[in-house]
C-alpha cells in the first residue's frame, strides 16, 4: 500500500507547509523541496520497473534503443523541469520558475535532434 | 509475406509502447515538447522497420545513430582489431629493422679497414634496438695496397693481426653505439672468416 504511505506523507507535509508558509515561508520551501526528493525516492524502484518493461518492448519491436533513450531521457529532464518549477512557483518566484522551463524546453530540443535528424535523413534518401 | 507480418506486429508494439510513454508525459509548458519528440519517436520506430523492406541500407543508416555492438561480437572485434594492431606493429618493426640494417651497414664500411658489413638488429616489443650484431669483412692487406686497379675482396680476414681487428670492433662500436644512443654492451661485432 505504496500510495497510502504517500498520501499520509502528503497531508502531514500540506499541514505543515500551511503553518510554516505564514510563520517561515524559508522552512517552507526547504521541506517542499524534501517532500519532493522523498517521492522521487520512493518512486525510483517503480520507475526502474517501468524502463525495464519498455526497454523488452523496444527489443521486441526492434527498435533501436538509442531512439527509446532519447525518449526517457527526454520524460525525465520534462519532470525535473515541471518538479523545479512547481517548487520555485510555491516559493513566489514566478521568474525563476520560467527559466527553468524555458530550459527544459531547450534541453529536450537539443535531445530531439538526433531523431529529428534521423528522419529527415531518410526522407531525403527517399526522395532521391 | 513474413516480414510484412513482422512489421505489423512491430508496429503494434510500439502503439502499445507509445501509448505507455503518453501516459508518462508530464503537464504544463513541456508537454507540447515531450509530445513532439515522442510523435518523432513514433514516426522513426515506423520509418525503420518500412523503409528496411523498401531498400536494405537504409536501416543501417539509421541504425548508424547508435550503432553498439552485442556483447559476444565486441569482443571477436576487438580480438580482431588487436590482432590487426600486432600485425601492423610487427610489420612496421620489420620495415624499420631493414632500413635501420642499411644504416649500420653504411656507416660501419666508413670505418677504415672494413670491407664489407652485414648487421643484424633486434628490436623489442615497443620498437627500441635491443642488441646489434655485426659481421665484419675486412680488406685484405693486399688488397688495400693496390691503389690503382681492381681491388678482389677474398672474404678471407686471416691476414690482420688481432690487434687490428680488435681496433676496428672497438671503432665500429664506438661509431655505432655514439650514433644510435646505444650502450657498448648492445653491440655486438664479429669478423666472418675469423
Amino acid at each position: 500500500m505504496e500510495i497510502a504511505q504517500v498520501i499520509g506523507l502528503a497531508l502531514v507535509t500540506t499541514i505543515l507547509l500551511l503553518i510554516l508558509r505564514q510563520e517561515k515561508p524559508v522552512m517552507a520551501v526547504l521541506l517542499s523541496i524534501t517532500f519532493s526528493i522523498v517521492i522521487f525516492l520512493f518512486m525510483m524502484g517503480k520507475m526502474a520497473a517501468i524502463i525495464a518493461l519498455m526497454q523488452e518492448l523496444t527489443r521486441r519491436a526492434q527498435i533501436n534503443y538509442f531512439f527509446m533513450a532519447t525518449i526517457l531521457k527526454i520524460i525525465g529532464v520534462a519532470y525535473l523541469g515541471e518538479f523545479a518549477a512547481a517548487i520555485c512557483q510555491d516559493a513566489g518566484e514566478h521568474a525563476v520558475a520560467k527559466k527553468v522551463e524555458f530550459a527544459a524546453k531547450i534541453i529536450i530540443v537539443v535531445l530531439s535532434l538526433p531523431i529529428m535528424v534521423a528522419i529527415l535523413e531518410s526522407m531525403m534518401e527517399l526522395m532521391v | 509475406m513474413q516480414v510484412l507480418q513482422e512489421i505489423v506486429r512491430n508496429v503494434l508494439v510500439i502503439i502499445i509502447l507509445t501509448s505507455f510513454l503518453e501516459l508518462l508525459l508530464p503537464e504544463g509548458g513541456v508537454r507540447p515538447f515531450v509530445r513532439f519528440a515522442v510523435g518523432m519517436f513514433i514516426v522513426i520506430a515506423v520509418l525503420n522497420p518500412v523503409l528496411s523492406l523498401l531498400f536494405n541500407e537504409q536501416e543501417l543508416k539509421l541504425n548508424l545513430w547508435d550503432y553498439r555492438l552485442e556483447e559476444g561480437k565486441s569482443e571477436e572485434i576487438i580480438h580482431n582489431g588487436k590482432q590487426i594492431q600486432q600485425e601492423i606493429i610487427s610489420e612496421h618493426n620489420n620495415m624499420a629493422r631493414d632500413k635501420l640494417q642499411g644504416q649500420i651497414d653504411a656507416v660501419a664500411v666508413l670505418v677504415p679497414g672494413v670491407e664489407k658489413v652485414k648487421s643484424r638488429i633486434e628490436i623489442g616489443e615497443n620498437g627500441e634496438l635491443q642488441t646489434i650484431n655485426i659481421f665484419l669483412q675486412s680488406a685484405s692487406p693486399e688488397a688495400k695496397k693496390e691503389e690503382e686497379g681492381i681491388q678482389v675482396f677474398s672474404g678471407e680476414n686471416s691476414n690482420l693481426s688481432p690487434e687490428e681487428k680488435k681496433l676496428i670492433e672497438d671503432k665500429v662500436v664506438n661509431i655505432i653505439s655514439n650514433f644510435y644512443g646505444l650502450s657498448t654492451t648492445q653491440i655486438e661485432v664479429e669478423f666472418e672468416g675469423g
